[in-house]
């Protein structure tokens, strides 16, 4: 700033708090001269030290109390009682002039009313408008990272009005919009989050399902999507090719029949997530806003690499005992619960959710039917037994249909493994743990889902025969949501030719 | 004039008869006529305000303030005084505000507009400490409107709280200190400072004034 700048600028200042007998805080001058803050501090120190007669002073003093916890604290004093504030804080403290004004109101809380009002002016103003509130570019804390892009907000608030996240395009300046907007740095868990997020998004989307979309738009689509993600991850621009190629190897894996609506969901919600307050007005905001919660949620929760899940079956007969305990890996006939186990990493970061999210609630229902049906095809006979896992299995397989959102990236290292065993209490104690070696879950998986063409459907017809009269299940619902979950995932990676007849089983419930 | 115009001229002055309550709570907090316990912090219009919490000032505030409400849909009020006089009855200082009010255009400017223009007043107001004169010991207050006419006596159940004021009034012009101004379709609103001349005899009563009991 030139020196006639900043003289200008003190007269400024002295007009307004000696003609005006407003306050002018650092903040208020920052934003409302579009300077940085620490340049207003300084500013506000000159005018003081040339104008600063007569007119009073705070200033705000921080660093650590001598005698109190050990909290960072930031204390406002007037000049009369900055000295005594000075003696209360340890050590190292920072003193800067906080307000100057013409006299200190009555009611100290008044020094804001100022700063309120610009504020509120400033988030008044039109979604397109680039001001300082919105980018909060003066802030002390930046991130070269995080720019911000009106063009790509404006586009933006049109996306989700539209409901048709259709083109390519139009998913490119959206996730534009993300990394240029949203300053979360959450780390390596983003991608599972996010995925989670598809999941919620899934659930909402029966507001909006876009049912008609072509799969190689959506696969597209989650390409874009997730190479902000990794940006976010601090990977950086360069690196942006070499994620979507790694991207896609991820992606590649999941069905491309069943994929319906649930990226555009994924994208749409992301996009009003962060440009909520660009268009307060519109009406997804809410979902927007309670997504970001539950994201939050899921961030704290993401799971760690080393993912551990307990599914117990609480069952109180012991006739069920036989059939859970074939779904121990030790059972040959079993080979498909691996397969099953192995894609229920996505289902991992579900079960936290239960717990939090409100929005999973919705998914419950679904769920208890599940239970219903498992546990009922357990009642049917004894002799079905093998059948019926197969049933439990190729119905898991059902539900990524449904509820697929699971899109998420599976390092092909990884392999889940279920372990069951009996607890002190007979309950059946089904773990699913992460080992990271490479298996052949693959070709046990192809070599199942021929067999499970003909056992399904026929397994399925006893289960919903059996199930339309028994009682909800006993079982752990999340227990059973997650076996259902983990199953959506390898449904989708084996281009299923049974997908069609699973469908149509739904279509009839 | 028309039923709406009507309804939105009730509108402006519904806001402003509780702008004025407000305002008159935060002068007479300004003035430190009553200890700061007597207030307590609210929020009005999105910025800091005061309000008094013994009811009695509350109330007094409140009726004077609802009670201008027929005069000011009249178009009756030209000034709405809050007087702070010695014991003698002389008025030390005086915060008026003047009130326009053209009815013919209260449809064009929105309420909300109105209200975000009224609460510069508050802001403004809550930090005019340096304005102000210390009080004498032992002073009143009260406040005064003035009228472009006399209203007929009984004429509403408000009217009657309203009685003339027996406050003595300044014979040289006072010196005047703004505040602040409005200055919008419906309404116009000036808030000044009026202070005793140098040379300042002693007064007499202005008869056509009407004034609220003191409380």
């Amino acid at each position: 700033m030139t020196h006639t700048e900043t003289l200008n600028l003190l007269d400024e200042i002295e007009s307004f708090v000696s003609d005006q007998l407003q306050v002018v805080s650092y903040k208020w001058l920052s934003r409302n001269f579009s300077l940085s803050s620490n340049t207003a501090k300084r500013l506000l120190k000159d005018f003081v030290e040339k104008h600063g007669k007569g007119l009073e002073v705070v200033y705000i003093v921080s660093g650590l109390l001598k005698n109190g916890p050990s909290d960072y604290h930031a204390r406002l004093a007037s000049s009369t009682e900055l000295p005594e504030v000075e003696k209360e804080f340890n050590g190292k403290y920072s003193v800067h002039i906080y307000s100057v004004q013409a006299s200190i109101p009555m009611d100290p809380a008044a020094i804001w009313n100022t700063e309120f009002v610009q504020a509120e002016e400033l988030f008044r103003q039109p979604s397109a408008t680039d001001n300082c509130l919105k980018g909060n570019r003066f802030c002390g804390v930046s991130n070269s990272c995080v720019k911000r892009n009106i063009e790509g907000a404006t586009e933006n608030v049109t996306a989700p009005r539209t409901e048709s996240v259709r083109t390519t395009g139009q998913s490119k300046s959206s996730s534009n919009f993300q990394k240029s907007t949203v300053p979360s740095n959450q780390g390596k868990n983003f991608q599972h989050s996010s995925s989670n997020v598809g999941h919620q998004a899934k659930s909402e989307s029966i507001a909006a399902p876009a049912k008609n979309q072509s799969a190689k738009s959506s696969l597209d689509k989650e390409k874009a999507f997730h190479v902000p993600a990794n940006k976010k991850n601090g990977q950086g621009e360069k690196s942006v090719t070499g994620t979507g190629g790694l991207l896609k190897n991820m992606w590649g894996r999941v069905p491309v029949k069943t994929e319906d609506d649930s990226p555009t969901v994924d994208v749409k919600n992301h996009i009003t997530n962060h440009s909520e307050p660009q268009k307060p007005s519109h009406d997804a905001d809410k979902k927007g806003g309670s997504d970001d919660e539950t994201r939050d949620a899921n961030f704290m929760r993401a799971p760690k690499d080393n993912r551990k899940r307990k599914v117990i079956f609480d069952f109180s007969d012991d006739e069920y005992e036989d059939v859970i305990s074939l779904a121990s890996p030790s059972s040959p006939k079993v080979n498909s619960r691996p397969d099953v186990e192995l894609s229920s990493e996505d289902s991992g970061p579900e079960k936290p959710d239960a717990d939090v999210s409100p929005e999973i609630k919705s998914e419950e229902p679904e769920a208890s039917k599940e239970d219903r049906q498992n546990t009922a095809s357990v009642d049917a006979s004894t002799t079905l037994s093998t059948e019926k896992i197969q049933a439990i299995g190729s119905e898991a397989e059902v539900n990524p249909s449904k509820r697929r959102t699971t899109a998420v990236p599976s390092s092909p290292k990884r392999k889940k493994v279920l372990k069951s065993r009996i607890d002190d209490r007979g309950r059946e104690v089904t773990e699913v743990v992460w080992e990271e070696t490479e298996t052949n879950a693959k070709k046990k998986e192809d070599t199942n889902t021929s067999k499970k063409l003909d056992d399904g459907k026929t397994a399925n017809a006893v289960n919903r025969a059996v199930a339309q009269k028994k009682s909800p299940a006993i079982g752990n619902t999340a227990a059973t949501n997650a076996g259902g979950k983990a199953g959506s995932k390898k449904g989708g990676n084996v281009k299923d030719p049974k997908q069609g007849n699973i469908m149509s089983f739904f279509k009839k419930v | 004039m028309s039923r709406k115009d009507d309804n939105q001229s009730g509108e402006v002055g519904r806001t402003l008869v509780d702008f004025m309550e407000v305002a008159i709570t935060m002068i007479v907090y300004l003035k430190g006529f009553y200890p700061s316990a007597a207030f307590e912090r609210r929020r009005y219009m999105n910025v800091v305000v005061q309000r008094a919490r013994h009811p009695e000032l509350r109330d007094y505030i409140h009726s004077a303030a609802s009670g201008l409400l027929p005069f000011i849909e009249k178009g009756l009020v030209e000034r709405v005084a809050v007087v702070f006089f010695s014991e003698d009855n002389v008025p030390v200082e005086r915060f008026i505000f003047k009130i326009t009010i053209k009815p013919s255009c209260a449809a064009l400017v929105e309420e909300g507009q109105l209200e975000f223009a009224l609460r510069s007043f508050l802001i403004k107001l809550s930090v005019s400490k340096s304005l102000v004169k210390p009080l004498p010991l032992n002073c009143r207050w009260e406040v005064t409107a003035y009228l472009r006419s006399l209203p007929q006596v009984g004429s509403s159940k408000e009217a009657e709280l309203w009685i003339p004021t027996d406050t003595k009034q300044w014979q040289n012009p006072p010196v005047l200190t703004p505040v602040k101004s409005l200055n919008s379709e419906p309404l116009c609103l000036q808030l000044y400072l009026e202070h005793p001349s140098l040379s300042e005899p002693l007064n007499l009563v202005n008869p056509e004034d009407v004034a609220p009991h003191d409380p």
